[in-house]
């Protein structure tokens, strides 16, 4: 062979090599997919190791699933192609936890899955069960798209049907369980909703908030009946079918209504009461007058009585400071021009409740990890009546206080420091109660039942009562009753985001688990109780604080004594910086020092090796 | 066996006696930290504060940073491998030696592998006892993330040693290795601009969405493990081939 032709030949197997190669990587490539695709189709093991247990099927789930005994068919109504790659992988995320809980609960579950975009009879279908498309926006390169989206279900057992409107990727657990819980249910829970006549009344007032987000929250699984005034009686009985009443901020209640809430609870009903003598005002920082004019605080009537007999009293005229648990809230600053500017505030009277203001023994809150109250009245201590059992859910800190209830409250920084400084030259309360669950056969308070309202008399709440020959229930029936000393909590978040409402973290948790544990049972709050648990650094700022004595000191009497407790502060901020920085060092220089140690006695070693 | 084991403790020795590596790994470690402690994760949609801005005893941010530091540390300590082997004509006499250059691969992944797993754990953990000592620390969460993290750095190794095996210049391997696995990483950023159908499909081929989306949070995920192992595979196998072609050239 020539030696043109024999370097011919080897570059063209060169060539060839390198094709090989080519198509070799190629084909590897495909079969690398195509055993990822099958994996991800058919691959289910999955656990979840961490403390939270945030990725996995909880107890609620399964023992709900296991109760099925027909047929559940859930239909999908999502959009196929969906063109934003952040919804798209919302949508697989939830198809993927559909197809985990259809294994769980086979044979029965039956998945169906609809495009409503290219089916006019899906179409329809969403309009009928109420699934309104979303609308996501999307830039890609230099188109903007605008597409309706569904990612709605239906699921129907034995006749009845549950709809999931919009299906949220990280709460799809609980959306799904909670519908097949109630399928299962044969009972819908009828849940009373009272308010005081004056707060509906006004409640389109500038800055105050009323508490429609609370209600179709409740309203979603359950039918909610608007309660009316009660000052003249119940003749419709509207009470009388309920499962649970929730009462809201009542105040100069007539002993008419008083009567009929405590026949309501004396017959074995189920009562949330949430009693609140403030009702300020965030725009305005003042809080509401009486109908008469009078500043707060305000009084509760004729209820007084009744929860003065059950030992249920809220402190009167007071509300808890928090120190340790206070929390941010915005106020609204006007300018000459009248423009409102909110403003960011933080407040010992808006009391964030972290893990250690739960009872942890309680169904309830034993899962809770955070709650915001607003100017909550502590729950007054005392033994409960013969017969009534009481159990404290939410607490202070112990760094707290109280103060009285004013007609303004305090949001400039300046003014907040005052009454803390105030405050904290004061004695210190032990952790205060701020919410408790009273169970039991409740002592009778009326001996004979007061008469309905008279205009023509226009009888004050207060005013001796008059009776009448309506029945009284002789016997009592054990109930249950959960009293809070706040209202704010349930409020709505409008004024938009400035004040912690009913969307604060875990707000909304605490009222569906008061729900479910006075209405419909305790499974659906083990669920609600996958939350992160809190994991709160400790507070070296706080500590070098206590540790200093800046909180022990009285108010400072003179310039020198307020320079001396501003200088304990820097101290205690500097302490607290020169820890943070040692704590940070020492893992770095740690894995430094491993590092260089391992590498000296090798290369000492290999030295010594090489040597010999 | 012995072949291999022979071979990998050659590589780590050689690796141990590089300044390289110390270099390297102080600068991870330093880098980690302060990351970790002071800016969080402020990149992406859901921006993570630091350790003390956020508050909370967990190392999410730490394992959030994970893939992309490891995009750069990993063809830091892997661009030796092969291409200083080339560069210094030593790779020639390797493959006289009657040994498969699949034992040589595998004992070179292994090498680099095993360091990478030791160096996360050595810069991991004292950063995991000081949180412990702040804060309620889940440590289930940190053994999971750490075992997720050795399954990502084996990948990001086996894809360094193919960049490694098919260049000639430490340089030139350093820098496609650490392009190739940044733009892996940057995969999962692209996801919310890109078509919903390709976005499915970049996000599950991305690396860090199979340690962050479970290891990292605590959650083992067989579909990892698969994803993972078929990634070794894919690079080792053609990392074996670069290197075997130019054995008959």
């Amino acid at each position: 062979m020539s030696p043109s032709r024999a370097s011919s030949t080897r570059h063209q197997s060169a060539r060839v090599r390198r094709w090989n190669g080519v198509l070799t990587a190629l084909l590897l490539l495909v079969l690398v997919f195509e055993i990822n695709h099958l994996a991800a189709q058919h691959l289910h093991l999955r656990r979840d190791l961490s403390e939270d247990q945030l990725y996995a099927l909880s107890d609620a789930t399964r023992a709900t699933l296991a109760r099925l005994e027909d047929k559940l068919l859930v239909k999908t109504y999502f959009t196929g192609d969906v063109r934003s790659g952040d919804v798209a992988l919302a949508k697989a995320h939830i198809l993927a936890e559909l197809d985990d809980l259809a294994n769980l609960g086979k044979p029965w579950v039956e998945v169906v899955h609809v495009d409503p975009s290219t089916s006019t009879a899906a179409l329809e279908d969403t309009r009928s069960y109420g699934i309104e498309p979303q609308r996501i926006a999307v830039s890609q390169g230099t188109q903007w798209i605008d597409q309706p989206v569904y990612l709605g279900l239906l699921l129907r057992y034995r006749g009845r049907e549950e709809v999931i409107r919009w299906a949220d990727p990280w709460g799809f657990e609980v959306q799904f369980t909670s519908a097949v819980h109630s399928l299962e249910s044969e009972h819908i829970p009828r849940i009373g909703w009272y308010e005081h006549v004056e707060a509906k009344v006004r409640q389109t007032d500038v800055g105050f908030s009323s508490y429609e987000m609370a209600r179709n929250l409740v309203g979603r699984r359950a039918e909610l009946i608007s309660i009316p005034d009660l000052r003249d009686g119940d003749p419709k009985g509207l009470l009388d079918d309920l499962d649970l009443l929730i009462v809201v901020r009542p105040r100069e209640e007539h002993p008419r209504a008083a009567f009929e809430l405590e026949q309501y609870v004396r017959g074995g009903g189920r009562m949330l009461l949430c009693v609140d003598q403030a009702d300020y005002n965030i725009l305005l920082r003042s809080a509401r007058p009486a109908s008469d004019g009078s500043p707060p605080p305000r009084t509760l009537g004729a209820l007084e009585k009744v929860l003065y007999t059950w030992r249920a009293m809220p402190s009167p005229a007071v509300h808890a400071w928090d120190m340790e648990g206070q929390s941010d809230f915005q106020w609204v600053q006007f300018d000459d021009a009248g423009r409102a500017t909110p403003q960011p505030g933080r407040s010992p009277a808006i009391i964030s409740l972290g893990r250690d203001g739960f009872n942890r023994t309680h169904p309830i809150t034993a899962g809770m990890q955070r709650a915001t109250l607003s100017w909550a009245q502590p729950i007054e201590p005392g033994d409960p009546p013969p017969g009534v059992r009481r159990v404290d859910l939410l607490f202070t800190s112990s760094d707290s206080y109280v103060d009285e209830i004013r007609p303004a409250f305090a949001a400039l920084p300046e003014q907040v420091e005052a009454v803390k400084e105030k405050l904290l030259a004061g004695e210190a309360e032990p952790r205060m109660p701020l919410a408790a669950v009273f169970t039991g056969v409740f002592p009778a308070v009326f001996d004979q039942a007061p008469a309905p309202f008279d205009p023509l008399l226009d009888e004050k709440a207060a005013a001796p009562a008059r009776t009448c020959d309506d029945p009284v229930l002789p016997e009592g029936t054990p109930a249950r009753v959960v009293l809070i000393g706040d209202a704010d909590w349930l409020r709505d978040d409008r004024p938009r985001g400035l004040l912690p409402g009913i969307t604060a973290p875990g707000n909304q948790v605490l009222l569906m688990n008061i729900v479910d544990w006075l209405a419909q049972g305790e499974e659906l709050i083990e669920l609600r109780n996958k939350v992160p648990r809190d994991r709160s650094l400790r507070n070296f700022e706080k500590e070098a604080e206590l540790e200093l004595g800046v909180y022990q000191s009285k108010l400072p009497d003179s310039d020198e004594e307020a320079r001396q407790q501003r200088e304990l502060r820097d101290r205690a901020r500097a302490r607290a910086r020169r820890e943070e920085w040692r704590r940070m060092l020492f893992p770095m220089l740690v894995s430094l020092g491993l590092v260089l140690a391992f590498g000296l006695v090798w290369n000492l070693r290999e030295r010594g090796r090489g040597e010999a | 066996m012995s072949t291999t084991l022979a071979l990998l403790l050659r590589e780590l020795r050689a690796a141990f006696e590089s300044p390289i590596a110390y270099v390297t790994i102080g600068l991870f470690v330093l880098v980690q930290g302060g990351l970790f402690f002071f800016l969080g994760f402020p990149v992406g949609r859901l921006p993570l504060p630091g350790l003390w801005e956020g508050g909370q005893a967990s190392l999410l941010v730490l394992f959030t940073w994970l893939p992309l530091l490891l995009a750069f540390l990993v063809p830091a300590l892997c661009m030796g491998s092969w291409a200083e082997e080339r560069r210094a004509g030593t790779e020639e006499l390797l493959l006289t030696y009657p040994i498969r250059t699949s034992q040589v691969v595998v004992a070179k992944f292994l090498a680099t592998w095993i360091l990478v797993v030791l160096l996360v754990a050595a810069a991991v953990l004292p950063i995991a006892w000081t949180v412990a000592g702040l804060g309620d620390l889940d440590w289930a969460t940190v053994w999971v993330g750490l075992a997720g993290a050795s399954l990502l750095s084996a990948g990001y190794v086996a894809l360094a040693q193919l960049v490694s095996a098919c260049t000639g210049e430490q340089l030139v391997a350093f820098l496609l290795g650490s392009l190739l696995l940044g733009l892996l990483w940057l995969l999962r950023m692209l996801v919310a601009v890109l078509p919903a159908g390709l976005a499915a499909t970049l996000n599950y081929a991305c690396p860090s969405t199979h340690f962050l989306e479970s290891a990292a949070r605590g959650v083992l995920d067989a579909r990892d493990g698969v994803y993972f192992f078929t990634l070794v595979a894919f690079g080792l196998t053609l990392a074996g081939m670069a290197v075997e072609s130019r054995r008959w050239s």
